[in-house]
Parts: structure tokens; sequence; C-alpha cells
């Protein structure tokens, strides 16, 4: 019994530090913004009348623009997600060292920062950009394509490029953990590639799946400067609202509602797609 | 197609890694119905065999034939064998009915049909009452049962198993051991086992192929290769052996400071008696009479573990059976004379 306290009093030890920074700078701002989002702003001051008045302004006037935010994250989740599930697939199952080598080379990209990153595909994209220059060279084109920079693609481009190695990690980190032998077991049985992929692999791998399009997806709904920087002056993600009321209008109230509607737009779609994920998974093995 | 074709055939199977030699070219029947067991020590590409049988793996050179048919280049999906691998190999996700109708349903059998199939190996496997568990509830006995059964509704042409036992505790293994004899009794079919323990693969096998540095050293019934191995490794591997130097001259063998008639050419030779084919004794005639020291005596429960010192200086391991109601233990420094029956002392040719 003695053991039990004190390995409770350790387990309490342990998390603490991590507890406290997390009230400290996540659940008490969160908490506040979250009361801020029912009051108002009268006359540039803050008046703590709780009303729902916030939340009726935000789907009036922000519910095309939370769509908008979310379509675009889920393009770019489910796009970096099966790019990462098959480098990930590679390294286990086909390369043997030299996958590896590629683990690193995806990894070692982390070293290049997240602004670094978009000004790179800026430079890339642009009209005097090396992929445009390329293809007039090659006389492909005879005209700058003006389509590449300044556009929702070019946001998804320069996200998938830059959330690529995250949703690798927890991909890789699962799919170590799938033996060979029920994948040679499933051969030997007379499954196809596709459907030791879709039967074995896949449902021993939910786990780094679904944390790798979580991590994308949720990364990219609340992505702005990104958007700021290549998406031109048309692409709007629903963070570049939120800064703008908080910091051009000033209004917290707005901007917080805006964004507790858009985490809880974000987290009923997710959810929803983890349980038809789950229930397609179920349904093969029937 | 003659009745003749064996079920399986390989011809001239290779296979190497870079500089290492896994296979040597290798030839192997095995008729519809055997039991053969691959026997070996670990490295001695036993394993390599199998898994270029069941398709995994793709040979240098030669043919693999399964009921006269090439089936050399087709992969395992292709292929009518079932493999039942030592780590199992189970989908941890799916249940044990799951597990067991996978390649039926792969296979695209009706519904009605997989069911009955799947109920019917579980039954026979015992495995009804756990058919919609998740592997990881189960003990590791009845995970390789899983696996059987999984193999065997697929009513494979040759069923491969790799070392299925190997995991399982030693009373496991030998209610195992039984229960798959009992199964090929009962199912028929010919199972090919790779084991690198002598007594498994005696006890399971009507044929057994023992393996050495990528070559089939022998290839006969378990107790003919026990009473006639071909070679020194075969000698050690299977059982326990005695081997000792000797000289050929006229008919006459000279070993270890005795001689006894032996028809056959002269040159040197190596005699291999079995420790529990020699007695201890005064003698008998007609038998080759080593005069000997005891030099250590263990008493191993259903015989006495006995090593004698020879004139010669080699060691002599005899067993001896304890006669009922006598408990006497030999004595240590003690001087005895060993003897054998000439049938029981087997020449190894050395090449």
């Amino acid at each position: 019994m003695s053991r039990g306290a004190s390995s409770s009093r350790r387990t309490v030890a342990q998390i603490a530090p991590a507890a406290a920074v997390l009230t400290v700078f996540f659940l008490l701002p969160g908490a506040y913004f979250f009361l801020v989002s029912f009051w108002q702003i009268k006359r540039y001051k803050l008046v703590r009348e709780t009303t729902l008045e916030n939340y009726v302004d935000v789907v009036r006037e922000y519910l095309p623009s939370i769509g908008f935010s979310i379509t675009l994250a889920l393009i770019i989740a489910a796009i970096t997600t099966s790019f990462a599930f098959a480098i990930a697939y590679l390294i286990r199952f086909r390369e043997g060292r030299l996958g590896t080598l590629i683990l690193f080379v995806a990894l070692t990209t982390l070293f290049g920062g997240y602004l670094v990153k978009i000004y790179a595909w800026k430079t890339l994209l642009g009209s005097t950009g090396i992929i445009n220059q390329a293809l007039m060279l090659i006389g492909v084109i005879e005209q700058p394509l003006d389509w590449l920079l300044y556009t929702p693609l070019a946001v998804v481009i320069t996200l998938v490029h830059f959330l690529l190695p995250f949703a690798i990690l927890p991909v890789h980190a699962s799919l170590r953990g799938i033996a060979d032998a029920p994948v040679d077991a499933a051969r030997d049985l007379g499954a196809s590639r596709f459907r030791i992929f879709a039967e074995v692999v896949l449902p021993q791998c939910e786990t780094g799946v679904v944390t790798a399009f979580a991590l994308t997806f949720f990364i990219s709904v609340g992505d702005y400067v990104t958007a700021q920087l290549v998406g031109g002056p048309n692409t709007l993600m629903v963070g570049n609202f939120m800064q703008s009321q908080f910091i051009n209008r000033l209004n917290a109230p707005i901007g917080s509602a805006l964004a507790f509607s858009t985490l809880l737009a974000t987290l009923i779609v997710f959810l929803a797609l983890r349980y038809g994920f789950r229930l397609a998974l179920g349904g093969l093995r029937r | 197609m003659t009745d003749a074709t064996p079920l399986l055939r390989l011809r001239g199977l290779t296979k190497s890694y870079d500089a290492h030699v896994a296979l040597h070219p290798t030839d192997l029947e095995v008729e519809r119905g055997d039991f053969l067991a691959l026997l070996g020590p670990s490295g001695c590409g036993k394993t390599t065999l199998l898994r270029m049988i069941g398709g995994f793996l793709s040979p240098d050179r030669g043919r693999v034939e399964i009921d006269g048919q090439d089936v050399t280049a087709l992969g395992p999906e292709q292929r009518n064998t079932n493999i039942v691998f030592q780590s199992y190999g189970l989908f941890p996700h799916m249940t044990v009915r799951q597990n067991v109708g996978f390649g039926l349903r792969v296979a695209k059998r009706g519904r009605a049909e997989r069911d009955r199939d799947t109920a019917e190996i579980l039954e026979l496997m015992h495995l009804a009452p756990f058919a919609d568990r998740l592997p990881a509830a189960l003990s590791g006995g009845q995970q390789q049962r899983v696996a059987l059964a999984r193999a065997l509704v697929m009513k494979p042409s040759v069923l491969l198993l790799d070392e299925p036992l190997a995991a399982l505790d030693l009373q496991l293994r030998k209610a195992m051991q039984e229960e798959l004899r009992n199964l090929h009794h009962e199912i028929g079919g010919t199972f090919v086992y790779v084991t690198h323990d002598q007594s498994e693969a005696m006890a399971l096998a009507n044929r057994v192929a023992v393996m050495d540095q990528g070559r089939i050293v022998q290839e006969q019934s378990p107790e003919a290769i026990y009473r006639h191995p071909r070679t020194r490794f075969v000698a050690n591997f299977i059982g326990e052996s005695n081997l000792l130097a000797a000289e050929r001259k006229g008919d006459t063998c000279h070993v270890a400071g005795t001689s006894f008639p032996l028809q056959g050419p002269d040159g040197k030779l190596t005699l291999m008696v079995r420790p529990s084919n020699i007695r201890l004794g005064r003698g008998k005639a007609g038998c080759p009479k080593l005069p000997a020291t005891i030099a250590e005596a263990v008493f191993m429960g259903d015989y006495w573990h006995i090593r004698l010192k020879l004139q010669s200086g080699e060691d002599l391991i005899v067993h001896q059976q304890q006669p009922s109601g006598q408990s006497k233990a030999p004595q240590t420094g003690g001087s005895t004379t060993a003897f054998w029956e000439p049938a029981d002392c087997h020449v190894i040719d050395e090449t």
C-alpha cells in the first residue's frame, strides 16, 4: 500500500512541471479567451456582459472562410499523409539500408526553418522563378504561369513540404512495429499487394496514420503566415481573419469567438473522419 | 503425368548471398503423404530451402516442381503451398476466426463455404471456444494452432512448417508434436517441416533430410539415418554416438587395442557405435572386446551415462540400462570390458 502511495506521489512529481507550463501558458489563457468570446467591445472597451452575439456574427460572416480553411487543410493533410505513408512504406518494406538514409534526409529538412521554406517556394513558384523559367526554356510555355504563386495551390505546396517530415515520423514509427511474418503470411494466403496494404498493413498502423493526419490537419487549419506570404490577396485562411480581429480591429471577443468556432468545427470534422476510417477498415475484414 | 511423379521435386536448387553459399545445388523429392523433416543446425540452409519451396526466395539456379508443374517463377501467392512461421505471423488486429478465414476470403469462396470450412478447422484444432478472441489474448500454444489452422484450411498440396514449435516450452512442444502427428494421420497431406531438434524430427517425420553447410548430407527414414549415418556430422547430430579411429587390414579391423573380422578394402576408417548398444562385463563370443577403465558415471534416471577411457586414450560413452530392482552404481576407476554385437557397429566412410 505504501508502495502504491509513493509511486502515485512520484507520478504526480513527474507530470507536475509539464502540467504547470500547460496550465499557465495554455489552459488559463484559453479559458480566459473562452470567456472573452462571450463578451463585447463597446466604445473600444471590453464589456463583461455575457452574450452569444459574437458567435452569431461568426456564423453570419465567417462560416465560408472557416469552411474554406478546413477544406484546404483537409487537402493538405490528405496529400501530406499519403506522401508520408508512401515514403515511410518505402523505408520500412522496400529499401533496406537505403531506407535509413531516406529517413535521415527527410529529417534533415527539419533544419530548414518555416519562413525559409515559405520564401524558398515564393522564389521557386514566382514568374521569374526556376519552374517558370525552366518551362519557358524547354518551350512548354511562352508566358510564365501566373497560377503557381499567390493562389491556394501555392499554400498547399508550401505547407505539404513543410509538414512532410512531421507526418513521416509517426507513420514510420508505427510501420516499424509491423512484423514481417504477418505480411509474408498474407502473401502466402494469396493476398495481392493492395489487399496486404489495406487489410494487414494499414490497420496495424492506424494510430500512426491518424496522428500524422491530425497533426498536419490541425497545423494547416491554424496557419495564416503561409497564406499571407504565398497565397495572394484572395487566399485568406480563417487565421488571417483572427489575426486581423485581434490586431487590426482590436476586437478580441469576435476573434476569440472565431477561434473557438474554428476549433469546434475542426474537431467535429476530424472525429467524423476518424470514425469513417475505422468503419472502412473494419468493413474490409468482414 | 504418371503416378510416379513425386508431389514436390527440387532440381539443382542453388542460392548464394555474395560470397556465402546458402544452398549448394540441391535435389529433393517428396512423395504425396510424406512428412519430411529438414534437420540441421542453424545456418545449414534448411530455412532457405523451405522459403524457396514456399516462393518467398527465388533460387539463383534450379527448379521447384509441384505436382509436375514448374513453379519456380511463381510467388507464394500463386503457389498451392502454405506456411506456418516460427513467429506464427498471425494478424494481430483480426480475431481467430478472421485470421483463419482470411485465405478463403482472398480466394473469393462463398460466404457459406467459408463459414463452414472455418468452423470445421477451428473444431478440429480445438479452437472453437476462442474463435472471437484476438491473438494477443491467446497462449503460445493456442496461437500456434491458429497459425496451423489458417494454413490447413487452404488445403495446401504442401504444408510448410518453419520451426513451428521452437517458441514453446518443452512440455507444450511434446503435446503439440503428438497433435501434429495425429493431424497428419487424420487429414493426410504432405508436410515439410524445418527443425534443428533431432528428437522432434525423429518423432514426427517418416523421412528426414539432414542438412549441413548448405547441403543435404543424408535423406532417409529416421531409423536408417540413426543406424547408418553416412558422415561424422550426421552421426554426431542424430543421437549420441562414439566415433573411433580404426584401421582395416586383410579383412580385420584394428581398434583401440583389439581387433575383429570386418570385410572390406584396406585403409583407415571411422567406426560408429551408439552408447546404448555397448555393454559392459566379461564379453561375449564373436563380439569385439575393448578393455577400459570407468572414468565417470552419471545417473540419468533411465540409464547410467558412463564415460570409459580406452587403452588408446579415446573416450567411449556407454548408456547402461539398469536391470530392474538392481541399483548398484558403476565404480569409478574400476576396470571393465566394453563389447558390442558386430551388427551394431557402423563404418563411416571418410572421403
